[in-house]
């Protein structure tokens, strides 16, 4: 399927500030699924110089820096992405026994360990334990830890913020989607099936606005390793496997990696946010 | 008359062997001392200590109640080496430097020691001082650690192990060169005749080795010290190099990032800067990428860096080579990147994140000397065999909840060196740390800091710890 994307954001500050220095991860991902076939950056209002670079995981980071007094920044993300279906056989079995030593192994220690936003913790693995109990597949294993967050969070915007930890969304299971990649992140790693957050874009044909189906929104999903299979998405705020209509932005440790615009700046002023998301078929 | 009591009590002592007889190399020294009376030596002895007041050579001492400020104490009585023996130590600590600026570019580029499963992937990824941001950066000339601490110390056998490496920014090279000065006032005729090799180049080499790794290779580039401020501990030792390599000392509010180049404000308008010598932390260096609350680095440092518009020394990210677990590794890197067998032999670790490891510490606990992963300054240590019951137990509980951050070695018996203790010589623990510059080549000042445990029978160093130091003679001869 192809795809126009337009992802706007606007900072609106109460004062002027200056010295703004940010990273953008906003360009979709090239890769065997899908393939980003253009990508633009516009930034207002003084259009400064933008550097690209690769991060630790192989994402495409953008940077730029604002160095002169503004009261408002804009950054307009375009691209133009085709997705491909997966092929690859997914009836194989994954035996548990192919998670050993993985954590010894630099691909995936980092999405086995705990992170910044993914602290792990006993009651996880108690959890996790408790749901894949007499499942012997990791295959099987990861659906069940996803039907699991499916079946007993409550999809609620507003009950979180960006900021909200795991552990709380854990205890209160509610959140966005976010949020339970964040679970399911921490649930998997718990059981040591190396799990990665990433961050995108759903396509829905019926979008509602503020709903988990909602085309002018971004998303967010986890990324499983499966011993025979590899790296497969999953979405546990759907309870599906990332299909076609997901779109790829970057993969990280958990959101912190992956923020779609970070940065620092000079000033006194509290940022205001304006995100307008829109994707569509092409 | 000094040393007719001295006893070495069977650990290696650095002026007198087993015998009690005097090694060749400190003869001079000791016919030196033999006529001065006690009175006299004590003379010497407070005119030097007066001077280090009077000049501020004072460093300061975190979680101390009383006035922060210090004197270092500084013992008369020099440690000398003998000229085979600092060869030998030389080539040594170039072949350790080599190897270690191959493992960083390595770690932060193609990763082969950890692809070829020389180094398990976990220690790597798990260490506190591996940065993700440095990634596939590059830095002029592969260099990445230009200034290298390497403490040593003896065994009972007189070996030489390597115990650390600090390759992130090392401090005490002032003292070093100050000591040798005290030296030369308190010794006037004595020194000239003594056969001393020279200290006194290390600020021009460190200038030299600064601008030979100027990005673009850079003619008479612009080159800066960068200090935390005046809080820190070594301020003193920033502002002394500073001024010795007639460069500008700079905070992080003097130094401004345009279009992926720094700059220094100056009087005349902003000047570009090409080198930063950097004596502040990799989370501090800049706010944009690492600590965000840092009010002391450079935001856009790192993406200038990143652009090749500027160089900073020591490289971000040298830390992984002198976390205490990788220190492990460095004989295995040696034998990997250079294909050699190590000159200098280290002290044997065992890690509290391995099965079979924290079973043996667990159960030797008592016997062993324990260290925080990453720390630094003789802080967040255990040394088994001295401590009480419950400074073990309390130790146990910190490697059981946070077993990468530990590792245990066997004590090793440091050779003592005579030493001033009120009002006559006893043998006291010493180290020994050299400065290792990379630049064109390998340099080491010919000398290092000699740290000295003044606490009879202790065998931490440090100077937060109470700890003192020595000037160190090397000779360019054997006696």
């Amino acid at each position: 399927m192809k795809f126009s994307v337009q992802h706007v954001t606007r900072y609106t500050y109460a004062n002027p500030v200056w010295e703004s220095f940010n990273d953008a991860h906003l360009c979709p991902v090239s890769d065997e699924l899908q393939c980003c076939e253009s990508f633009t950056l516009k930034i207002l209002p003084q259009e400064p110089r933008v550097l690209r670079r690769l991060d630790f995981y192989t994402n495409q980071v953008h940077h730029f820096e604002v160095m002169e007094p503004h009261d408002w920044l804009e950054v307009e993300a375009s691209s133009l992405v085709e997705t491909m279906p997966d092929t690859r056989d997914f009836t194989v079995p994954c035996p548990l026994a192919g998670l050993t030593g993985l954590d010894r192994d630099e691909r995936y220690y980092d999405f086995l360990a705990g992170s910044q936003r993914v602290l792990l913790g006993p009651m996880f693995e108690h959890e996790a334990t408790e749901i894949v109990t007499g499942v012997e597949d990791v295959r099987l294993r990861v659906e069940a830890l996803m039907a699991y967050i499916f079946r007993e969070f409550r999809y609620a915007p507003g009950s979180t913020q960006v900021e909200t930890d795991v552990i709380q969304v854990f205890k209160h299971k509610r959140g966005v989607c976010q949020d339970f990649a964040h679970v399911m992140i921490a649930l998997c790693r718990s059981i040591k099936i190396p799990a990665r957050y990433v961050s995108g874009y759903f396509y829905v044909e019926k979008s509602v606005s503020g709903s988990a189906d909602d085309n002018s929104a971004s998303h967010a999903w986890v990324e499983c390793f499966l011993p025979g299979i590899g790296w497969v998405g999953y979405d546990p705020t759907h309870n599906r496997r990332a299909d076609v209509r997901y779109i790829k932005l970057a993969i990280g440790r958990d959101y912190v990696d992956v923020r779609p615009l970070a940065g620092t700046y000079r000033g006194e002023a509290v940022a205001e946010m304006e995100v307008a998301v829109q994707v569509a078929l092409v | 008359m000094f040393f007719e009591q001295y006893d070495t009590d069977h650990f290696f002592d650095e002026m007198f062997d087993a015998d009690g007889k005097v090694r060749p190399h400190y003869q001079a020294i000791l016919e030196r001392l033999t006529p001065l009376s006690i009175d006299k030596f004590e003379q010497k002895r407070q005119a030097v200590d007066l001077s280090f007041l009077r000049q501020g050579i004072t460093f300061t001492v975190y979680d101390d109640d009383e006035g922060t400020e210090k004197i270092f104490p500084f013992d008369l009585m020099p440690r000398i080496i003998p000229k085979t023996e600092w060869s030998f130590l030389e080539r040594g600590l170039t072949q350790r430097m080599q190897a270690l600026n191959m493992f960083l570019k390595d770690v932060y580029s193609k990763q082969r020691i950890i692809k070829e499963g020389i180094i398990p992937a976990s220690y790597i990824l798990s260490g506190k001082h591996f940065r993700r941001e440095f990634m596939n950066v590059k830095v002029p000339r592969d260099i990445y650690i230009h200034i290298c601490g390497t403490d040593l110390i003896r065994d009972d056998k007189g070996n030489y192990l390597v115990l650390e490496d600090n390759a992130r920014s090392p401090s005490g090279v002032s003292y070093l060169l100050e000591n040798r000065q005290a030296m030369k006032r308190a010794f006037p005729n004595f020194f000239p005749k003594a056969g001393v090799r020279p200290v006194e180049n290390y600020s021009e080499e460190l200038l030299n080795t600064l601008q030979y790794v100027a990005p673009y290779g850079k003619e008479d580039p612009v080159c800066v010290l960068l200090t935390p401020g005046h809080f820190n501990s070594a301020y003193f030792e920033h502002c002394f190099l500073a001024r010795q390599m007639g460069i500008e000392i700079v905070e992080g509010s003097d130094l401004v990032v345009r279009d992926y180049k720094v700059y220094m404000r100056t009087t005349q308008g902003l000047q570009q800067v090409d080198v930063i010598y950097r004596r502040i932390d990799d989370d501090f260096l800049d706010p944009s990428v690492f600590r965000p609350d840092s009010m002391l680095g450079v935001p856009g440092l790192v993406n200038a860096l990143r652009a090749g518009n500027v160089n900073i020394a020591n490289a971000i990210g040298t830390g992984i080579a002198d976390d205490k677990l990788i220190y492990a590794y460095v004989p295995d890197m040696i034998r990997f990147y250079l294909s050699e067998e190590p000159i200098l032999g280290q002290v044997e670790t065992f890690f509290a994140s391995e099965d079979d490891d924290f079973k043996y510490i667990m159960e030797n606990l008592d016997q062993l000397v324990v260290k925080s992963a990453n720390e630094a300054g003789g802080y967040g240590m255990l040394i088994g065999p001295k401590a009480s019951k419950q400074e073990v137990e309390d130790f146990r509980a910190l490697i059981k909840s946070d077993p990468r951050n530990f590792i245990a070695q066997p004590p090793i018996m440091l050779s003592r060196h005579p030493t001033w203790c009120d009002g006559d010589f006893e043998g006291r623990h010493v180290d020994l740390r050299p400065y290792i510059l990379s630049g064109e080549k390998t340099s080491i000042v010919p000398g290092g800091l000699t740290r000295v445990a003044l606490k009879k029978g202790s065998l931490v160093v440090n100077s937060s710890q109470g700890g003192g130091s020595k000037d160190t003679w090397v000779l360019y001869a054997d006696s």
